[in-house]
Order: structure tokens, then C-alpha cells, then sequence
């Protein structure tokens, strides 16, 4: 490993890294703009500048933009020198003579990388004596609110969202000092991946619409690590929660999963959680008396502790499959499949494969994610052939440069036209001896991936994606799944066709044709819907947002989510209503995935290894609130003129308070990142990133 | 919609590049030639035509000085206020011009025969100051023979 | 006196048809190169001295050679002429394109075969329809002779505006059609250039030298300096000179000499305050640097460069901080947007300037100019246009300082009744 020098002292530096990436992530303060870790770096707001000496003897050195600057074995850089040091004050200072000065109105106050940058840099006192210049906004739809004069024109946003996500309708316009990020008339952002914009903008331009109606400051918000539940990915996020609503959701980084992104479904897809359409709150369950012909129907958008629950109440013989009887038959030939082939891909790993082969599967739909990590693959090929000509990973544009080609890696059978189909440079129909042409592509592949999935329903693609498999052995497989607790569902082998007497019917929003096999439904649900309409009992169940609970996403990754709420009048979780039904005797979440471990050891690794509710750091458990969050002793007056007790947490390490650990965490409890000097998205950068979650092996 | 004529002229400049879209410059050139400007109607067939998105070509378009997004007069009288210009007496000339037209720098005149708008150095400088009408280049100008040319024109 | 760019354009205006080129021993250095190794060609012009005429100096045949070459090297290769002669104040590209286009064409089929490359343009001024006109005309000629075709495309560019098309990267990105921001080197074109291919970037007046170093050797090519770099250059004086104009003399000729016989020194009633050598982008001199021979070597040894060779007189009626507006609100006009220090710098100086000039200047402002052309030097920026601008400006500031501070007391521009203004 290389060591360089900055300011005399010695870092580490992982290969192939630039001098202010290595420098960020040993924690100094060293500022900078356009550089990000999933854009790499463009030279342009000459920001990060640091001097450069030749030797230890040379005191003078030369100036350099950090970014541009591959940290070579022994050489040698000062933060502190006064050049670069003022260089730095000077860069804010001209970025500030058209920046509004708004951070009171502004919704990016307080995790503002701009505002944090300047401070860092010590420039404080406004020389600048003209008018500003101003420019007109743009709707760009509801999701996005557009503050051109904010812009400090890094470029971060249409690198990110042409560059990484393919987005065709955001450019710069204009030269010289009026530079404006946009679009060519107003209009909703087409890209599934607009969101992203709300935290690649280092300052107020591009926020998050959504967040607006119902605002609060980032030090107000009470976050939590969570799992998204609009796909089998399995992506992790932040919810931000405030005096009893959801009010934001942002990403939360994975390695192997999403890294530093979201699609927009994700990000912007939770208004339900503060729907007033909810089922009444369960309360007072009296134990069922145990009637014949009582079965259950799981679900897979609940959580595993909730099925398990279920499963355990009506018994094996009595648990039924949520899904549909085409998809539960996909299932079980997934998990079949599985059985013999546990090595599945991760996003990570599909960035990273020499070659995709996609069967049936409109990604762009069925599991976002996916789609951008098959962009993010392709610029990773990029690289590749970059690094070879001797252009260093992180020099962005150098390698757009050097390769404008399209690397030819995907493969897709598809018989309608897909999002994706620009990138493809093998595109079939979904015959299966059309698919038979792949085959020497895919041994030819060192590391390939087979991505197939339920979306079609058909159980011939399914087929082929082992048949592949088995002639490619060193491939992996990557099955998109119907729903985000799928495969966890899929793992507490319900059975398919459900018939009784009397079906609880849990978080699940069935067929009329189903329900109607039943005298007696009990739905346990969040929202009202057509299940609970017609049941003869409705509880209603806290959200994921108020719940906390495991889930296993489509590469049989197991990982939980944490509740991020304190309602004061708590809405159970699912399980609960299901102990209490059953007259059951768990307090907590460890007393059920206790009993969960022992009737299915395929969670024991998992079960071993998330963070159980007497895990605590320093004696303490982990904050949800932040040290500034504000308001505590009377946000809650219209209840009582006495401050609120915090509520209790029975089911995890975190606390629905401000007190308590803040800083380094395990990587699956963290929800926030902060560190002296970095209040925005940004410090998560001079965080190391370890994986989370297992992998179960089915 | 385009034309069949600028169809078949922007047809003949992608031959030049190995890559369609490279010729999105000279595409709008053509469309311009014959339109006297780029609207956004045309702006959009135009990237229609070459294969990228009008958001894409328009930020191109508005990087570059001699495709004009607004309307312009018939006449595009662009003159030079680079230094040498400058010290020949640029000024004098605009004004002069600016008077005689009754438009300032950027505007059109109300009959749509002149548009006045500034240019960097004309590369004539020997013979300062310069303008451009259209494609026509006028050199060593002054107040008194600066009028002429726009009776002339 | 030898004047080989520029003895046979006509002084009628009209450019040298194909006939004449002929007749004049044009393409004649084709036969020279065929009866060598591309490799050798490139080695001629290293060794013959040539640096490239766009402003920057480099060696051309140093370039040339960083062009892989062999069967490994990516195809196909690109040669490009850079015709966007925009540089406030330059105006010499222009005459060699409007006068001699065949000439040019001979020198990039000659760097062409050199660095084996199958495609090329010439990207040209937009402004400059004349030149495009001659050299739609000439390409076809050269096409119908046979010249160009056989191994050589050769095609016409006007470009779609903007100074920053003239520095050969962003060039690259206008060219591809993309916005002409400038790329980051290395990788240089050499290497990695338009569409990723290997590219060379000349100037006009450099590859126009090429024919006649194949014709008639090294040797000759370098004793037709008297200075320091090999060859003739073209010098041009524009200002209240008595004889504004264009020349082609040897490398070497002093900026005194240009000015007082060439030019035919200061028109009656002006007198000589200071001049820019080559362009906007260079140093002020006043009378001291006269004698300095104009050229690249000469020029770097008393720390300033000499740019393109056309100098800009500046006289005691013009003012010199309006001058220092009109050169610095080209530079902020002409910033891509890219870099902060250019993007923003450059428009604070403008408004600095303008505002001494409608006579709102303040005593604090020329600290910030000072600043700002310290800042806006080399080594702070993404490209060289920025210390272009820095260079007029930081040696403005030092030798007109009184005319600043007059500016201040006198709330009003001093020259403006003689600017009209």
C-alpha cells in the first residue's frame, strides 16, 4: 500500500486513488466541489487545490487540484501551505459573489455542503461590490424544485444524470458566467434516478419537492436505517420522521447494494405511510379461540417476523403463499434453483460482471436499481479500457473520452422495447433457441451474470437461466423477485391454492376470487384496501416507517429495518397483533427470532449477527435524534404542558431520543452521517464502508 | 419538420463524421442558413433528426455564438469591440450605427432588417475598425463611411 | 528578403488557384515525403526547429512524434488544422487561408503521411466565409487532382463560435459536437484525441511552413532566422500606426524594427505608450522590450512570451484602462464556464473595470485586480485562457497605475471625450 505525505505526515492510500479522495477519507478537512466518489473527479471548481513539492527539501512547491492528482508512492502535499490554503478562501469567494445568501429560506440549511465548505475555508467577509446575476426556474416536476440562483456550477448534476444515470433531459446551457443546469423547457424530469440530484447538489438547487409541503431541518429529523420496500432489491435508506410523519427519505449507503443512490420509486414513493386512510389501530386482541379451517395467507411485503408469526399460529400445514399461484410456483423453482446454486450477483456484483445476460426482465421497471447498475457496469468496463491507456479510474472525463463506445456486455431477450435497449448491444426475443446464441458469449465471460426473474411469468425463462448456469458454472445468478420480502417469504415454505374457513389475511390485498373461499376474514393491514373493506375483522398494523423487522431481498441478503417513528400512539407491529391473537408469549423481537432461528436454522447466521435490542455502544444505546434536535420539551403540548418520556424501544439497540450514542456504528445500524465540519450527505464520505446484511444459503 | 432540401444538406455534413451525432453544429448551421434562426420547433426536429434529445442539442446551441436561439433581423450586422477595433474607434462607429439604425447592441430594428450585435475580433485587425453584414465584411470604418454602408446595403 | 508562406499570394486579393500553385511548384514536396519513412518526415521537421505558430511555442515535430504509430496504434487517425484564428488582435491565419489555401493543403497532407493519419478537417472561424469559400474550392481541386482522396479525407469545419475553440481540446469537443470545454491532459491528442482516436492539432501558418522544409531542407529553413527559433514568422501591427499590416520576416525580427519600419511607426499626433506582442493574451511592453527579438526563445528568456507575433500598439489618446475593459470583457465573455477562478474571476474583473470607466472606480478596486491577476495565473485554472487574460492585466496594472488612480480622482473616464464615450 502507498503512503503519501500530507503535511508531513504519512497516509495510507488504497491504489489507484487520487490525492483528495485519500485525503477525505483519512478525515482531513479538505474541501472540494465536483469531485464525488461515484462521479470521480473533473478538475473544474478547483476547490481541493493543495501544494506540491518535489521532495522533502522543496518548501515552495506548485499548486494542484488534489482531485487530478494520483496519490503516488511518497509524495509529498500541504493543506496548510498559504497558497493553497488562501486559494481555497478565494474559490469560496468567488462561487459567493452570485450565491443568494438565502440558507434561511433555503431547505438545504444545515446540510449544506456549500455552507460547510465555506466555513472550512475560512472565507467570510464579501468583497464583491456588483449585482448579482439571477436567472429564471424551472417546474421540473413534482419532485424536484429547481433554485437556479443558488447554483454554484460544479457540473456535479448533469454529470450525475447524464453521465451515471443516462438522463437525456437535463444539460448546461450557456457559457461563461451564466451557466444554468436545466432542461430544455419545463417539464418533469424523465429519469428514474432524478432524485439523486437532491443530494449529488452540493447546495439548494435541486431539493427534494416532496420534502417541502411538510418541512423540517435535517438536525430535526428523526432517521433510522431502513430497508426500502418497493422492490426485491432491497436498497437501504433513511427515512426522516418528524412529529409523527414521514417526511423524507433518503439514501443510506450499501457496498454490494445500492452504494450511493436511489430511484426515485424509492425515494419518493412513501407518502403512504402518512396516508389517513389507515385501518384503525389494533388494540386490546383478545386470543383467537381455535376454530377448524383457520389458515393463514403470508405476505411479501411483511416482514419475516410478522409471516413467522403467522406461520406459527395457524401451523405449517395452514400457511399459505401471498403471492399469486403463478408466482408462487416461480418461487419454488427459484428457491429450488437456489438450493444448488446459493452464489448469487448483488448489485455490486452485476456492476462489476464482464457480461450480463438479461432473461425477460424490463429492469427499468421490475427493480430500478438494477437497470443503473447495468450503467454503472458499463462505465465500469470504461474504466477498464481507460486504466489500460493509462488513465486512472477517477479521471471522469479522461475516460468518456477515451472511450465513447459502448462496451459490449449486455445481452437482453426481451420481446418489447425496454429503457435499457440503448445499452444493449444484444438484443432477442425471448425464444429459448434465440437464447441458445448466447452461449459461447457466456463462457467466454470470466464473470458473468444471469439476471432473470417473475415479471413475465414465465417459468420457461426461469428454466433457462439454470440451463445457462449450469453450462457457464462460474456465472452467477440474479432472480428479480415480486415483491421486497419475497424471497424471505418464499424461505418459510408456505403453500400454494389457500382454502378454509376462516383466513388472517396479513398485509395482503388479495384477489376478490380468493377472498371469496372464505367465511371469515381477519386483515391485518396498514391501509385501508379492498381486503379489509371486506373482512370481517381489520387491525390495523403499523407501516415499515413505525415497525421494525427483517427482510430478505432478491440475492437472499437478510437485513432489517428499524422503526423511525414515535407515534405517540404507537401502531403495533403485525406480529404483535399475530402474538396476541395466538395468546403467544414474546416480548421483543430476539423472543420471536429466537423461536424463528429454531424452526428455520437458515436464519441463524442472520439471526447471529444483526444487532440484538441489549446491543449497545458505550453502554449506550444509539440515538435516532440528533445533538441539535430541537423542540423536545414541548412538541408534544397539545398532549400535556409536561415534557413527553421518550417512548420506549423493546425492539432494537436505537432510542427515540436525542441522548445516547452518536458517531461510528455498525454500518447496519448507522442512518446518518455527521462528522465536525461535514453537516451534509457528504460526510459520508470520511466513513469507511462495510458491508451488512447475510446471505442466506436456502 | 424539416425540409427535404435541409434534410438532404445535413445528410451530406454526417458523411464527414464517423459519428451521427457530431454533426449536430453544422445541422443547426444549415437549418439557420435558411431560417435566419433556430426556433425551438426546429431545434427539436433537428435533434430529432441527428438522434439526441433537445435538451442535449439546445445546451450545445446556446454554448455557441453563431447560432442564434431568438429571432434576428434580416441583416446581422456584427461588430467587432475587440481591442484593436477598440483603440480604432469602435465606439465612435457603434454609436454611430446605433443612431443611424435607432437599436442598441443585441436589439433588432422594429422592421426586422437589422439585428446589431457584437462580435469578437474579426481577425482584420490591420484595417480596423471591422464589421460583418451577413457574410459581407466592411473594413476601415469610421463615423462618415459607416452610414454608407447601410444605404448601400 | 525569403518570404516562402506568403511570396506568391496575389496582391490582387485573389487566391492562388491550383494552376498557379502548380506552376509554382506546388505539391512538390509530396514527391520529397514518398521517397521517405513517415517517421523520417517527422524527425526532418523536429530537427528543422519548427514550433508551432499558434502562440504556445511547442515543437512541432515533438508533437508529431508523440502520435503512436505502427500497427498497434488505435485507428483511424486524425490530423486537424486549426483555423479558429479568434485571438484579439491576430490576424495573420486569415491572410494564409484567404491567399494561399493550397499551401496549407500541401502541409497537412505532408503531416498527415508523417503521422499516418487518414482523416482531417480544418476547423476554421465561422466568421471567416471568404477562407471557407477558397478552401471549399481548393479541397475539391486537391480531391479532383487526385492529391487528397487516395489516402487522405479531408474536410471542412466552419465553427459554430467561441474563442475557447481555439485551445485544441476544446476544440476536440466542438468538432464532436459536443460544448467546447476544454479536456483534461494528459491524456493528450497525440494519444487520446477526437472520438478517442490519436489526433494532431497545427495551426494554419505552422503547417503551412511544412511543404517548404520538405522542399528545400533544414539548413535552409533555419538560416532564414535571425533569431534564436528557425524560420520566418508572420508579424502583424495593428493600432494608430502609420502602416497597419501583415509581414512575413525572419524569426528573430525585433518588435522596434516591426514598428518603426515595417508599421512605419506611430501615426502623426500619436505617441507610443505600450504594446501587446502577440495578441491579447500577452504581456504588456512598453519601450524597454523593443528590442527584443520577436521570438519564442528570445521572448521566454526576459519572462514574457511572444503569442501569435501580431502586436497591438496601445497610444497616449487611447485609454488604457478601456483597453484593459475591451481585452478582459472578451475573456469573461469567452470564459466556457467550466473553472471557477476564470468563470467568476473574469467577470469581477470586467465589472471592476467597467465601473472605473463609467467613473464609479474605487481605491480598493486595484488591490482587487491585483489580486485577481495574481489568482488568475498559471497553475490555478483548467485551461490557459484565464493567465491569457491575467497577462495584460497584471502588467497593465503595473504600468498604468497612475491612470487608474486617475480614474478614481476624477470620477470619469479622462479619455472619454476622445472615445465618444
Amino acid at each position: 500500500m502507498p503512503t503519501i505525505f500530507i503535511d508531513n505526515k504519512p497516509y495510507d492510500v488504497q491504489p489507484g486513488r487520487n490525492v483528495l479522495h485519500v485525503a477525505v477519507a483519512s478525515g482531513l478537512n479538505l474541501p472540494y466541489f465536483c469531485w464525488h466518489p461515484a462521479l470521480g473527479s473533473a478538475g473544474a471548481c478547483r476547490q481541493c487545490a493543495v501544494q506540491h513539492f518535489k521532495d522533502e527539501n522543496d518548501t515552495q512547491g506548485r499548486m494542484v487540484m488534489s482531485c487530478m492528482t494520483p496519490a503516488t508512492e511518497g509524495a509529498r502535499f500541504s493543506m496548510e501551505h498559504p497558497t493553497a490554503k488562501s486559494f481555497r478562501a478565494d474559490i469560496i469567494e468567488w462561487m459567493m459573489t452570485n450565491h443568494p445568501h438565502d440558507c434561511p429560506v433555503c431547505d438545504e440549511g444545515g446540510e449544506c455542503h456549500l455552507q460547510d465548505m465555506t466555513v472550512m475555508t475560512g472565507h467570510n467577509k464579501r468583497n464583491y461590490r456588483f449585482k448579482k446575476r439571477t436567472f429564471k426556474n424551472q417546474d421540473l416536476g413534482p419532485n424536484i424544485n429547481h433554485e437556479m440562483n443558488r447554483c454554484i456550477t460544479c457540473y456535479r448534476c448533469v454529470r450525475y444524470y447524464r453521465d451515471v444515470a443516462g438522463g437525456e433531459d437535463l444539460h448546461s446551457f450557456s457559457s461563461s458566467n451564466k451557466v444554468y443546469f436545466g432542461r430544455f423547457e419545463d417539464g418533469a424530469l424523465e429519469s428514474e434516478f432524478s432524485g439523486n440530484l437532491v443530494e449529488v447538489c452540493p447546495t439548494g438547487v435541486f431539493t427534494d419537492k416532496t420534502f417541502r409541503s411538510y418541512f423540517s431541518r435535517k438536525w430535526d429529523l428523526q432517521t433510522a436505517p431502513s430497508i426500502c420496500q418497493q422492490c426485491s432489491l432491497g436498497c437501504n435508506i433513511s427515512p426522516g420522521e418528524r412529529l409523527g410523519t414521514l417526511r423524507r427519505i433518503q439514501n443510506r449507503f450499501h457496498p454490494d447494494i445500492n452504494g450511493y443512490f436511489l430511484c426515485d420509486k424509492g425515494r419518493f414513493g412513501h407518502q403512504f405511510v402518512n396516508q389517513k386512510t389507515q385501518v384503525p389501530r389494533a388494540e386490546n386482541i383478545e386470543p383467537l379461540t381455535k376454530s377448524e379451517n383457520l389458515i393463514g395467507i403470508g405476505s411479501p411485503r411483511a416482514s419475516l417476523e410478522a409471516n413467522y408469526a403467522l406461520r406459527k399460529l395457524v401451523g405449517a400445514d395452514n400457511f399459505y403463499d401471498g403471492h399469486s399461484e403463478l408466482e408462487h410456483k416461480l418461487l419454488l423453482k427459484i428457491i429450488e434453483i437456489l438450493q444448488q446454486h446459493p452464489e448469487t450477483a448483488s448489485l455490486e456484483d452485476v456492476r462489476n460482471a464482464d457480461a450480463i445476460f438479461i432473461l425477460g426482465e424490463d429492469l427499468t421497471h421490475t427493480a430500478p436499481m438494477l437497470a443503473l447498475s447495468i450503467r454503472q457496469n458499463l462505465y465500469k468496463r470504461a474504466q477498464e479500457n481507460a486504466e489500460k491507456k493509462g488513465i486512472p479510474e477517477w479521471n471522469d472525463i479522461a475516460v468518456r473520452n477515451a472511450e465513447p463506445g459502448l462496451p459490449q456486455v449486455v445481452y437482453l431477450a426481451h420481446d418489447t422495447p425496454t429503457k435499457l435497449d440503448t445499452l444493449v448491444t444484444h438484443k432477442i426475443s425471448t425464444e429459448l433457441e434465440e437464447i441458445q446464441t448466447w452461449l459461447p458469449a457466456l463462457k467466454a465471460a470470466k464473470n458473468p451474470v444471469i439476471i432473470a426473474g417473475t415479471s413475465l411469468g414465465s417459468e420457461a425463462l426461469i428454466r433457462m437461466s439454470i440451463e445457462l448456469r449450469k453450462m457457464a458454472p462460474h456465472s452467477k445468478l440474479c432472480y428479480v423477485l415480486p415483491a421486497a420480502n419475497s424471497f424471505g417469504l418464499a424461505l418459510l415454505k408456505p403453500k400454494g391454492s389457500p382454502k378454509g374457513k376462516t383466513a388472517i389475511v396479513l398485509e395482503n390485498d388479495l384477489p376478490a376470487e380468493i377472498l371469496s373461499r372464505f367465511e371469515n376474514i381477519i386483515a391485518i393491514d396498514f391501509l385501508e384496501n379492498n381486503t379489509t373493506q371486506k373482512a370481517t375483522l381489520a387491525l390495523g398494523c403499523g407501516s415499515f416507517a413505525e415497525t421494525t423487522g427483517s427482510m430478505v431481498n432478491n440475492e437472499g441478503r437478510a437485513q432489517r429495518y428499524y422503526s423511525v417513528f414515535e407515534r405517540r400512539e404507537q401502531r403495533p407491529e403485525s406480529w404483535r397483533i399475530l402474538r396476541d391473537l395466538a395468546g403467544f408469549s414474546w416480548q421483543n423481537i430476539d423472543e420471536l427470532c429466537a423461536d424463528l432461528g429454531k424452526d428455520f436454522p437458515i436464519f441463524e447466521p442472520f439471526l447471529k449477527q444483526v444487532h440484538n435490542t441489549s446491543f449497545r455502544i458505550d453502554g449506550q444505546k444509539i440515538a435516532r435524534q440528533s445533538q441539535e434536535f430541537s423542540g423536545r420539551t414541548s412538541m408534544y403540548t397539545q398532549i400535556s404542558m409536561h415534557e413527553q418520556a421518550p417512548i420506549q424501544d423493546p425492539d432494537s439497540p436505537l432510542a427515540y431520543s436525542m441522548e445516547g450514542h452518536h458517531g461510528d456504528t455498525p454500518p447496519d445500524l448507522a442512518s446518518s452521517y455527521w462528522r465536525p465540519g461535514w453537516n451534509s450527505v457528504s460526510a459520508l464520505n470520511t466513513f469507511s464502508h462495510a458491508t451488512s446484511g447475510v446471505k442466506l444459503k436456502p | 419538420m424539416l425540409t427535404a432540401e435541409e434534410k438532404s444538406e445535413i445528410e451530406h455534413e454526417i458523411t464527414k463524421f464517423p459519428v451521427r451525432r457530431s454533426a449536430c453544429l453544422e445541422a443547426l448551421a444549415i437549418v439557420q442558413k435558411h431560417r435566419g434562426w433556430v426556433s425551438d420547433e426546429a431545434l427539436k426536429a433537428v435533434a430529432d433528426y441527428v438522434g439526441m434529445s433537445a435538451t442535449e442539442l439546445d445546451g450545445i446551441a446556446t454554448f455557441y455564438n453563431l447560432i442564434y436561439r431568438k429571432p434576428v433581423g434580416k441583416k446581422v450586422i456584427r461588430i467587432c469591440d475587440s481591442v484593436s477595433c477598440f483603440i480604432m474607434g469602435y465606439d465612435k462607429v457603434r454609436a454611430k450605427i446605433e443612431s443611424e439604425l435607432g437599436i442598441k447592441l443585441g436589439q433588432t430594428t422594429p422592421d426586422h432588417e437589422f439585428t446589431l450585435l457584437p462580435t469578437p475580433c474579426l481577425g482584420t485587425c490591420d484595417r480596423a475598425p471591422a464589421l460583418m453584414i451577413n457574410d459581407s465584411l466592411f473594413r476601415d470604418l469610421n463615423e462618415d463611411n459607416v452610414a454608407q454602408i447601410f444605404r448601400h446595403e | 528578403m525569403n518570404k516562402p508562406l506568403t511570396e506568391h499570394i496575389r496582391s490582387d486579393g485573389e487566391a492562388v488557384s491550383m494552376e498557379d500553385y502548380l506552376k509554382l511548384g506546388g505539391y512538390k514536396s509530396l514527391s520529397v515525403i514518398s521517397k521517405m519513412a513517415p517517421v523520417d518526415v517527422t524527425k526532418l521537421i523536429t530537427d528543422s526547429g519548427l514550433m508551432g505558430r499558434g502562440g504556445a511555442g511547442v515543437s512541432t515535430g515533438f508533437k508529431m512524434s508523440a502520435v503512436p504509430m505502427g500497427e498497434k496504434a488505435a485507428t483511424p487517425k486524425y490530423l486537424i488544422c486549426n483555423a479558429d484564428e479568434m485571438e484579439p488582435g491576430t490576424f495573420k491565419d486569415r491572410w494564409l487561408l484567404e491567399g494561399n489555401p493550397h499551401q496549407l493543403i500541401e502541409g497537412m497532407l505532408v503531416s498527415a503521411y508523417a503521422i499516418e493519419a487518414s482523416v482531417s478537417y480544418i476547423f476554421v472561424r465561422g466568421e471567416y466565409k471568404l477562407a471557407i469559400q477558397r478552401l471549399e474550392k481548393a479541397v475539391k481541386e486537391a480531391y479532383s487532382k487526385g492529391f487528397l482522396g487516395k489516402g487522405l479525407e479531408m474536410h471542412i469545419h466552419p465553427s459554430a463560435g467561441r474563442y475557447i475553440c481555439g485551445e485544441e481540446t476544446a476544440l476536440m469537443n466542438a468538432l464532436e459536437g459536443k460544448r467546447a470545454i476544454p479536456r483534461s491532459k494528459p491524456p493528450f491528442p497525440p494519444a487520446i484525441g477526437v472520438w478517442g482516436k490519436p489526433t494532431l492539432i497545427n495551426n494554419v501558418e505552422t503547417l503551412s511552413n511544412l511543404p517548404h522544409i520538405l522542399n528545400n531542407g533544414i539548413e535552409w529553413y533555419k538560416a532564414l532566422s535571425k533569431g534564436v527559433n528557425a524560420g520566418t514568422k508572420i508579424y502583424g501591427v495593428s493600432g494608430h500606426v502609420k502602416k497597419p499590416g501583415a509581414w512575413e520576416l525572419p524569426m528573430g525580427t525585433t518588435a522596434r524594427e516591426l514598428l518603426e519600419v515595417h508599421a512605419g511607426g506611430m501615426k502623426d499626433g500619436y505617441k507610443f505608450r505600450a504594446l501587446l506582442p502577440g495578441g491579447a493574451s500577452t504581456d504588456f511592453w512598453l519601450e524597454d522590450k523593443l528590442d527584443t527579438p520577436m521570438d519564442f526563445a528570445s521572448t521566454a528568456k526576459i519572462g514574457t512570451r511572444m503569442g501569435t507575433g501580431t502586436m497591438i500598439v496601445l497610444d497616449d489618446k487611447t485609454c488604457p484602462v478601456g483597453m484593459l475593459l475591451s481585452l478582459e470583457k472578451f475573456f469573461k465573455q469567452e470564459s466556457c464556464g467550466w473553472c471557477t477562478p476564470c468563470r467568476d474571476g473574469l467577470s469581477w474583473v470586467a465589472e471592476i473595470l467597467a465601473s472605473f470607466e463609467r467613473g464609479e472606480g474605487q481605491e480598493g478596486d486595484i488591490a482587487q485586480l491585483e489580486r485577481h491577476a495574481r489568482l488568475l495565473g498559471p497553475g490555478s485554472t483548467f485551461c490557459a485562457l484565464a493567465p491569457g487574460a491575467a497577462s495584460p492585466l497584471g502588467t497593465g496594472l503595473k504600468y498604468f497605475r497612475d491612470e487608474f488612480l486617475r480614474h478614481i480622482t476624477e470620477k470619469r473616464c479622462p479619455y472619454a471625450d476622445h472615445l465618444h464615450r
